[in-house]
């Protein structure tokens, strides 16, 4: 019987190592193929006096904080005026931001406000609601701590000439990443996850990921296809694979940047990223043998869209491969586990979740340019355990959902940290 | 146009269109001298190891003079691994309470810690191996599987494979970067040096520890302070690298080129 049971914690521990070795030599490609490899331009250059009917949505929650600063940057975006409305979706708020979004729609005829005091609080519900009173074939969302340049509109819009763009995902950077040491770490991570990996899988013909900000997607597929599933946290994650499931693309835009306030506080970030993980991994439950089925993808898409499904299960495997170690140690059985063991040291660095590793990292500021900040690169080894008893956390709160259908959802928004107007 | 006019060889790209303008001559000499330097350092790998474990040695014979320390070796995969073979002592049931005490206040207080979470995290897992290692010892001390001798196999082992993978991965790693040849080599060298020496006075100091304060801290030594440790300086020396390339890099616009 101990013999089994040795055997079973061996057996594990090897899988979950093979599964590292996996990812570890994706992100190799990922940071191979950024540095050295073709690199595909999204349509952000085409010059077009057609642009499509945009509706911009901002999805707010005791939003005072940060609400003028964006709908201000909003109103002075460049875009055709007959081709462009925003709508501030105020969800059940119990602060100034209303008073703050019905100034600023006085002011300007394009500014649509919904105010939501009833029905089902969150994100995706609020998205629901405010696509029956779009106007615009595509519909563009940004989060309320987002400060969106002039161009952006126009950049993100643009690349819906392409028919079968279903959604597009722009590039999103800090502006506090020099507050602390969590925010610098968190630029790092940015920075390898959209300028290295993100391009990568869009240069590959991969699966670019729609971010569900900074970013949008055609309001037809998304309403012919029932709207957002609002028993899922990462209506993000879910809407990427609703778009390859059934035959269209998302583009990265990569020139297509946008300011972004990031977590200061770790208790905050710990909150963050424990949803991200219940999102997503609601959505690997729901898409996993739908992706694997799909006639719209092409082996390698398959495969990559299942890694991609599994990155915030790993996390869990891994901690628990660790606990096996240290059950192994003490049985006396570890020995011809050590090499093995290597294997897991190596995703310790790769940092986990979509969170970059070390060397799509140092690409990542090699050609952003950032000198001084790759040397904090060891310190991500401290993120191991944090992120991994977070996104463990996140899995076990979605696997509950996924046996008890029906669970109660509630979102959990992240707190501002922004004290002074950016936006002069 | 003539090319001394395009303005777009005088303009360092934005970073969304930079791609590293490429010698793929130079490329493949970097892959090529790497590979040639870890096929090098892979076959003095048990040369290295006899060096490297004597030294341990004649420094423990100075540092107890009373105490027998001997090489020996055993087969591990393809290596004939040495190792250093001496006694340690298990804990008295007083010390192992004494460290499960010290060792649940200051799990307590790195739990309550709400300042850079990220490392007291980390640090609350070390001191919970310790709890466990000490619960170990107060009751089945009698079934510990390691002696001192088999734990320096043990390490030694785990650190051989440990840098033979570490060297193959920095050898990927450093070949495209965009630098001058020869720095990529010293570099490489560098990082395999680092870890390998760095490597053994790690194995000599918990040595060290494991003879003075016993057993006890064993597991955590192994699974906190082993060869997770040869990834920091890696990645620390990798990180530095990185970043003197990107200072220079952004001197020099004709090392870019835009993305077509």
């Amino acid at each position: 019987m101990g013999g089994i049971i040795i055997l079973i914690l061996k057996g594990y521990i090897l899988t979950v190592a093979g599964l590292c070795a996996l990812y570890a030599i994706r992100h190799l490609i990922f940071a191979y193929d950024r540095l050295l490899g073709k690199q595909r331009i999204f349509y952000g250059d085409i010059i077009d006096d057609e642009l499509p009917s945009v509706s911009v949505l901002v999805p707010m929650h005791n939003e005072e904080k940060v609400a003028p600063n964006i709908l201000k940057l909003l109103v002075e975006a460049d875009y055709p005026r007959d081709r462009y409305e925003v709508i501030p979706i105020n969800d059940h708020s119990e602060d100034k931001t209303k008073e703050i979004i019905d100034e600023f729609a006085q002011k300007y005829d394009f500014i649509h406000p919904l105010h939501r005091y009833s029905g089902k609080r969150g994100k995706p519900a609020g998205l629901n609601d405010a696509l029956k009173m779009v106007k615009g074939e595509i519909v563009l969302i940004f989060d309320a701590d987002y400060l969106p340049p002039k161009g952006i509109i126009k950049e993100l819009a643009v690349n819906f000439k392409d028919p079968i763009v279903g959604a597009v995902m722009g590039r999103v950077i800090p502006i506090n990443a020099d507050k602390n040491l969590l925010t610098k770490l968190l630029d790092l991570e940015r920075c390898g996850g959209y300028q290295v990996d993100q391009q990568a899988r869009y240069n590959l013909n991969l699966i670019p990921q729609y971010g569900g900000t900074v970013g949008g997607f055609r309001k037809d597929i998304v309403l012919e296809t029932g709207g957002f599933d609002e028993n899922v946290l990462a209506e993000d994650t879910e809407l990427t694979y609703r778009m390859y499931t059934s035959g269209y693309k998302v583009v990265y835009a990569n020139r297509a940047e946008c300011w972004e306030e990031a977590p200061e506080d770790w208790e905050v970030r710990a909150r963050q990223v424990k949803r991200w993980s219940r999102g997503h991994n609601q959505v690997m439950f729901k898409y996993f043998f739908k992706v694997l089925k799909s006639k719209h993808l092409t082996f390698f898409q398959k495969f990559d869209g299942i890694l991609l499904l599994m990155v915030y299960l790993i996390p869990a495997l891994l901690l628990l491969g660790w606990l096996d170690l240290l059950i192994l140690f003490f049985l006396g059985d570890i020995n011809i586990i050590a090499p093995v063991f290597v294997m897991l040291v190596l995703l310790l660095f790769s940092g986990i979740g979509n969170f970059a590793p070390f060397y799509e990292i140092a690409t990542g500021t090699m050609i952003d340019g950032l000198t001084k900040r790759v040397r904090l690169l060891p310190f991500l080894m401290f993120n191991f355990v944090f992120n991994g008893v977070y996104i463990t956390l996140g899995f076990w709160q979605a696997f509950l959902d996924f046996v008890k259908r029906n669970r109660e959802i509630h979102w959990d928004k992240t707190e501002r940290f922004r004290e002074e107007e950016v936006v002069e | 146009m003539r090319k001394k006019d395009n303005l777009k060889e005088k303009i360092l790209p934005h970073r969304a269109y930079r791609i590293i303008k490429l010698d793929t001559f130079e490329l493949i000499g970097s892959f090529i001298a790497i590979f040639l330097i870890f096929i090098a350092v892979f076959s003095f790998f048990p040369l290295i190891l006899e060096k490297g474990i004597e030294f341990c040695k004649e420094f423990l014979d100075t540092l107890y003079v009373s105490a027998v320390f001997e090489i020996n070796h055993r087969n591990f995969l393809i290596f004939d691994v040495p190792y250093i073979e001496t006694y340690g002592k298990y804990p008295t049931k007083n010390f192992a309470i004494l460290t499960l005490i010290v060792s649940f206040i200051l799990a307590i207080a790195l739990y309550k810690n709400k300042y850079l979470k990220n490392i007291s995290m980390t640090l609350f897992v070390l001191v919970f191996i310790n709890i466990l290692s000490a619960l170990y010892f107060i009751f089945f001390s009698q079934y510990f599987p390691y002696s001192l001798s088999s734990f320096s196999y043990l390490f030694i082992s785990t650190s051989v494979i440990n840098w033979a993978v570490l060297m193959f991965i920095f050898g990927l790693l450093i070949a495209p970067i965009p630098a001058n040849f020869f720095l990529k080599i010293i570099v490489y060298i560098l990082i395999s040096l680092s870890v390998v020496v760095l490597g053994f006075l790690r194995y000599l100091l918990i040595i060290v520890v494991l003879k003075e304060y016993t057993y006890i801290f064993m597991p955590v030594l192994f699974l906190g302070f082993g060869i997770i440790v040869d990834y920091v300086y890696a990645v620390m020396l990798y990180g530095f690298f990185v970043s003197f390339v990107t200072a220079s890099l952004l001197k020099k616009v004709d090392e870019w080129r835009w993305v077509e």
